[in-house]
């Protein structure tokens, strides 16, 4: 019993305010166990901006809902920890994780509108947590509300406090969510795409509001996308995900103009740069199918670069420099050399510069 | 580009499209679009962008007739396929009013003139003038009555265009936004593709199987394809269904309406390429409707930017990113994200305010500022604009807030 507890409580570094460590979801289905995540492991520094990319299915939503504690009811956790506070938050009971969602470990969802409820009142949702958790009285509850709407830019928050969730625009209501998730005072907010249902314009200003909250409030962001655009805005540092595993992390500078992986290659040549004219390049397949995980590096068939070991042999991390690590056999120091595609792409952007 | 002698396939006149709900005191009215005009040349890819809400989807609908349009005019192949009543009803309305208020005036005329003359015994002369009066309104009645019947003329030929042509609509297609409800789940991929040979009237089974196959292979499915069903392929090969279903009837106009929002980014790449092919193979006519611009920079030869339904820019794909005029495209502009940090740390955002516009009596109209390059604005604006393409220095617009981070 005493060794147990001893395993649940370790000492972190003092700049490290939550560390992922082999984290293993699958879900149980009825055509049989899909692998989401296999065996993730990052650590999250605090005040920083860590950017999680990937596509759907890559098992970056899953990542964020792990730590949160509300994966769906056929999640099964095989292996893995995720230490916060110097204790291990899968092993916590419900009862004490109450304790930490959304007063420590706060979280921000895709659709505005699915995450509130369409019936009740926005003032309502926003003092109920006030009230519920901190024991606020009703008055209290609806000054620090009305202050936090004035917080997140929403105007005569007095007027909007009685207003129910349809009344609300896309922009304002993804502000209110961000409100109440910003009520209980997290240390670490977890925004899974929060932007996606956005346009470019509304976009723009909720990742401003986001970014200026983090630096108001000296939060620690996790922020989930598929859009390279935004974490280019967003992000202290990256880490790109493919079919349930992280394919490279680094500085977000790193990441952009010495990617290693050939995915993120892949990924940053597929989107049209503003200048582009002829054939876009493509990745060709789609993503692997996560009930039957493949063999070796996951990305293999979908990559003209892809060697035979590649299709045999899982890639380790590969270090490139202090910070920056990719798993790719295309780093090891048998493999080929292959100047990267994208070395170019970094000019190709900034000649738009100009223009716009 | 030299737009003069193309020929037009798509041409939109003053388009409004209303959608109102609720009766009496709580009717309310929403002007999807308002006011919209723009051709599209055959061959050309015309993007449209816009926020979302901003109408450009219903645009896209009332086009292929889902809706029926309010107001204005929609030819397609130089034929009117849908006109709106709404303006003959508005001139109808006014005529009746204008006979309502002279038959009051012309009352109380009479009425005055009867009293002034009680004095006189002539009754002659105020029979005369009475005379006169009537006959004033008489003419004014005739008059305006004309006008009723004319406009009532339109309405029954605008009635009768509104009539679905078959024949003429079988050459227009919509690619919808998304594929997963967009293709019906009891239907195989066969039946889906062939649907819309069958309601165009084809019976013949052999050209019906032998279509579905060449459209499949078109888009990069195999044949065998044909007999599963829309959930057993993944977003990007359903959306190449949908866009299998719409090349089929051999269109000449597409409507891609968000064709690639709801893809991965991995496969948006592949569905754009495979549209660029087939543009060029079958020289397709195609309007995009988009928001992420710069998709619609790559792939569209002229893009139209709307703002609450209505177009307040429309220029040649180049010249829009080179010379933004409206600001609420400076602002659209400045708002795409880049993957480039460096880029993205300092950058300048600009946000639209429209309430800080000014309003005067003139209102804005569409111009064309250079050959092709058609801006929304106030004869003031206009002037301005003209300036800032000069390369004179311009005051701000004041409608733009800028942002710095």
């Amino acid at each position: 019993m005493m060794q147990e507890t001893r395993q649940d409580r370790i000492e972190m570094p003092e700049d490290v305010i939550l560390r992922v460590d082999n984290l293993t979801v699958s879900f149980r289905t009825p055509s049989g166990l899909v692998r989401a995540v296999r065996g993730i492991s990052f650590d999250l520094k605090r005040n920083e901006t860590l950017c999680i990319v990937g596509e759907s299915g890559s098992g970056k939503s899953v990542t964020g809902r792990s730590i949160m504690g509300i994966l769906a009811g056929n999640a099964i956790i095989d292996a893995g920890h995720i230490y916060y506070d110097g204790q291990d938050l899968l092993k916590l009971k419900e009862a004490d994780f109450y304790k930490i969602r959304g007063s420590r470990i706060g979280m921000i969802f895709q659709d505005p509108l699915s995450s509130l409820n369409p019936i009740m009142k926005v003032g309502k949702q926003l003092t109920e947590a006030l009230i519920l958790k901190n024991k606020m009285t009703k008055a209290e509850a609806k000054k620090r509300a009305i202050e936090l709407m004035h917080e997140v830019g929403i105007p005569e928050p007095e007027k909007r406090f009685n207003q129910y969730p349809f009344q609300f625009s896309g922009g304002m209501r993804q502000r209110i969510v961000i409100a109440i998730a910003l009520s209980m005072e997290p240390e670490i907010l977890i925004c899974d795409e929060p932007t996606t249902a956005l346009d470019v314009t509304i976009q723009a200003q909720i990742l401003d509001l986001i970014n200026k909250l983090k630096r108001e409030k000296n939060l620690t962001v996790i922020f989930i996308t598929h859009d390279l655009g935004v974490v280019a805005n967003m992000a202290d540092r990256v880490a790109v995900m493919y079919a349930g595993k992280i394919v490279e992390y680094g500085k977000t500078e790193e990441i952009f103009y010495d990617p290693k992986h050939p995915y993120t290659w892949a990924l940053l040549e597929s989107m049209p740069a503003l200048k582009q004219k002829g054939q876009l390049r493509a990745i060709p397949g789609t993503p692997p199918n996560m009930l039957f995980p493949p063999k070796g590096d996951a990305f293999a068939p979908r990559n003209k670069y892809a060697m035979k070991i590649d299709f045999e042999k899982e890639p380790p991390f590969f270090k490139v420099t202090d910070t920056h690590y990719a798993a790719t056999w295309l780093l090891h120091p048998n493999a080929p050399k292959i100047e990267s595609p994208v070395k170019d792409l970094v000019r190709r952007v900034r000649g738009e510069k100009d223009e716009l | 580009m030299n737009y003069e002698n193309r020929e037009i396939v798509l041409s939109l006149k003053n388009v409004r499209q209303y959608f109102s709900s609720g009766f009496w005191k709580r009717k309310i009215v929403v002007k999807a679009v308002h006011n919209v005009s723009f051709d599209v040349y055959k061959g050309e890819v015309f993007g449209l962008v816009g926020e979302s809400g901003c109408g450009k989807t219903t645009t896209g609908r009332s086009i292929i007739k889902l809706y029926n349009i309010t107001d204005g005019e929609i030819f397609f192949n130089g034929v009117r396929i849908s006109a709106g009543i709404r303006s003959n009803v508005q001139r109808i309305k006014d005529a009746r009013k204008a006979i309502k208020m002279k038959k009051a005036e012309t009352k109380a005329l009479i009425a005055d003139i009867k009293t002034d003359s009680a004095a006189q015994s002539d009754n002659d002369i105020v029979n005369r003038d009475v005379e006169k009066v009537q006959e004033d309104l008489n003419k004014f009645i005739a008059e305006q009555e004309e006008i009723i019947q004319k406009e009532r003329q339109e309405i029954r030929e605008k009635k009768k265009d509104n009539k679905l042509n078959k024949k003429l609509m079988s050459k227009m297609a919509m690619i919808f936004q998304d594929p997963i409800d967009s293709l019906n789940p009891r239907m195989t991929v066969r039946e889906i593709i062939s649907e819309g040979m069958i309601i165009h009237g084809i019976k013949d089974k052999e050209y019906i199987d032998q279509k579905v196959k060449e459209a499949l292979r078109l888009v990069g499915l195999v044949e065998e394809h044909a007999t599963r069903y829309p959930h057993e392929f993944s977003g990007g090969q359903r959306q190449r269904i949908g866009i299998a279903r719409a090349l089929v009837v051999n269109p000449d106009l597409i409507i891609a309406d968000e064709p690639i929002s709801a893809l991965d980014v991995s496969i948006q790449a592949q569905v754009i390429n495979l549209l660029n092919d087939l543009r060029k193979q079958f020289n397709l006519t195609i309007l995009f409707i988009a928001h992420n611009l710069s998709v619609v920079k790559y792939f569209c030869d002229r893009i139209g930017v709307m703002y609450y339904g209505r177009l307040v820019e429309i220029a040649p794909a180049e010249e829009l990113f080179a010379n933004p005029l409206h600001p609420y495209t400076k602002s659209l502009l400045s708002a795409v994200p880049l993957p480039d940090p460096e880029y993205e740390k300092n950058r300048k955002r600009l946000y639209y305010v429209p309430h800080l516009r000014k309003f005067t009596q003139d209102k804005p109209k569409m111009v064309e500022i250079t050959p092709g390059h058609f801006v929304l604005g106030s004869q003031e604006e206009i002037a301005r604009y003209r300036d800032e393409l000069a390369g004179k220095p311009v005051p701000q617009d004041p409608t733009l807030i800028e942002v710095v981070e």
